[in-house]
């Protein structure tokens, strides 16, 4: 099937100086040699940490920077030799607050930005009300947009994003510091658009909205792809074992290692979570190792332990802890 | 898009002027203060025709606020983030400046009206214009000419986030270097070059000559052609910087670094 965004070993290189008055210069990769492609229609979504490069490869798509080395084409046109094309199909939103005239009422911002795509004034009398219905702001758009709630001003970011009917989506990080019933609102709005033969790119760091959202995962880190499949797929590759979860205050190095030492346990992991620390092992899916398991973390006098089946979450940090 | 693209940026950099509630000082305030210097320091100068000192005062006004519009706007699109959207647009970044640089010349005008009302209400001076006809010719030539420099210093501001410093300097340095209140021969000689390539120079000897002169001589028309020569260089290395800015920026990845 053809692709709709496709790169080719695209790279992006940036120059660092480090020192005030003896500027000493080095090169950061962010975006290493990566090459994957996207069909239309799906809603593909590109996973990493921080400075994986997730934000700098949809730049080099949207064609607001220039890649160092490698191609990539969006509907078939070179993000460099043909960008203006390419903005015409095209429409991108970054997460956060910022990117709005905060002095201008919801619809004026859409109706500035209608005009800055093209939009013919009676299609924009009919699409900006509708779009505003889309996101839940009908009510809102009158009053200016310093007045919105964080999530209303990620609402209408998409609203701004939909404006020229775009048949790709870009999206980076959409749903960063909404709170949790904002971010649910527009990962149905975003689900919503998929039905409407859009194609979505989606960046993002969260694994339960990759899961629910992506039809397929690209998962980055340190600029290279690590690996490219379904969410599904993904979950596959972990779904040989039980994941153990456990909560304590210091947890002793002794225990971990012992943990570790087992042949029946393929993997300890432990992180911070508020005031605990939380304890995550991967073993085999046996009862009694499970219940041997259980037993030493007792001992070790940790709390809230519990049970559970293999997230997207698991996969990721199997596949990034290699 | 052209010219849709230049009057949507136009009506929304005015959109945003009354949005703020400082506005109506800015329009007020900051043309009182022109006015009040230009009349104060050439009250008892017998030699200096008072129209032209208060029009020299709305000349200084016009061409801080058409610089702000073109330059300093691209400094606070940068600011609130919104930079990055108007570049991912179809529009080209150069006619959105210029549609918020023919916002900030109308202001600027505005300015200029404001001075002469404040001379004549609060300082009692009598306004003479000599050819009112030809002094409305040049006024008109002089905001276009504003603009199309600050289109081409515009490009300053998008290439560089340190530019945003230079506004103020640029701002100032235009009194000095063109002029405005005083002949250019006042100036050392090295500077004059710098003095001659910058429009609001033409701008101040056009506007003196239909101010003050009871015929339109030479000057009158070397400024009117001087005038003309430099918008029209000006929107074509403003165009062409414009042209290789697209790229740059997109290779120096800074138009999202604020």
């Amino acid at each position: 099937m053809e692709y709709v965004i496709e790169t080719k070993d695209l790279a992006r290189e940036f120059d660092s100086a480090e020192g005030v008055l003896l500027k000493k210069k080095r090169k950061i990769i962010a975006v290493d040699h990566v090459t994957f492609g996207v069909r239309k229609g799906e809603l593909f979504g590109l996973l990493g940490p921080n400075g994986a490069g997730k934000t700098t490869t949809i730049k080099m798509l949207t064609t607001l920077l220039v890649p160092t080395e490698g191609d990539a084409y969006v509907h078939g046109w070179h993000v460099v030799k043909e960008a203006q094309k390419i903005r015409n199909h095209i429409n991108v939103i970054f997460g956060g607050e910022r990117g709005l005239y905060l002095r201008l009422s919801g619809k004026d911002n859409l109706r500035y930005f209608s005009d800055l795509y093209g939009v013919p004034a009676t299609t924009q009398k009919e699409r900006i009300p509708e779009l505003l219905q889309l996101v839940g702001l009908a009510e809102h758009g009158e009053r200016k947009v310093e007045t919105y709630s964080r999530g209303m001003k990620q609402r209408l970011h998409i609203a701004r994003g939909l404006i020229n009917d775009p048949s790709i989506i870009f999206m980076d990080e959409p749903t960063i510091g909404l709170d949790p019933e904002g971010a649910r609102s527009l990962r149905a709005i975003i689900q919503g658009l998929t039905s409407k033969d859009k194609t979505i790119f989606l960046t993002t760091h969260y694994m339960f909205e990759a899961d629910e959202l992506c039809t397929r995962i690209a998962l980055l880190k340190e600029g290279k792809i690590l690996k490219i499949d379904t969410p599904k797929s993904f979950k596959n590759e972990v779904s040989h074992v039980t994941i153990i979860e456990a909560e304590g205050h210091h947890i002793p190095r002794e225990l971990i290692d012992a943990l570790e030492a087992r042949q029946t346990v393929r993997m300890v992991t432990t992180s911070q979570q508020d005031m605990n620390q939380v304890l995550q092992i991967q073993t085999e899916p046996s009862t009694d190792v499970v219940m041997d398991i259980l037993q030493s973390l007792h001992t070790a006098r940790l709390s809230n332990i519990h049970i559970r089946e293999p997230s997207l979450e698991d996969a990721y940090i199997k596949i990034m802890q290699g | 898009m052209g010219m849709r693209t230049i009057f949507s940026a136009s009506r929304q950099a005015f959109y945003e002027f009354l949005a703020r509630p400082v506005w109506i000082f800015e329009m007020t305030v900051s043309p009182f203060v022109f006015a009040t210097v230009a009349l104060i320091m050439f009250r008892d100068s017998p030699s200096t025709n008072s129209t032209y000192i208060v029009m020299a005062g709305g000349i200084m006004g016009m061409w801080g606020s058409t610089l702000l519009g073109a330059g300093y706007s691209v400094v606070i699109e940068r600011y609130f983030g919104t930079l990055q959207y108007l570049f991912a647009s179809p529009s080209s970044l150069e006619e959105i400046i210029a549609g918020k640089a023919l916002t900030s010349a109308v202001m600027g005008l505005w300015n200029l009206v404001f001075v002469f009302l404040i001379a004549i209400i609060l300082f009692g001076v009598d306004i003479e214009i000599a050819h009112p006809l030809t002094f409305l010719l040049a006024l008109g030539l002089c905001l276009f000419s504003f603009s199309a420099l600050g289109i081409l210093l515009s490009t300053l501001f998008v290439l560089s986030r340190s530019a945003a410093a230079l506004g103020n300097i640029l701002e100032f340095a235009a009194f000095v270097v063109c002029g405005i209140m005083y002949p250019i021969s006042f100036l050392p000689v090295w500077i004059r070059p710098l003095s001659y390539i910058l429009t609001p120079t033409w701008g101040a000897q056009v506007l003196r000559w239909a101010v003050i002169e009871p015929q339109l001589g030479e000057g009158f028309w070397i400024g009117v052609a001087m005038i003309g020569i430099l918008s029209c260089s000006y929107i074509v290395i403003g165009h062409y910087l414009y042209s290789r800015i697209d790229y740059q920026v997109r290779v120096t990845a800074s138009l999202w670094r604020f």
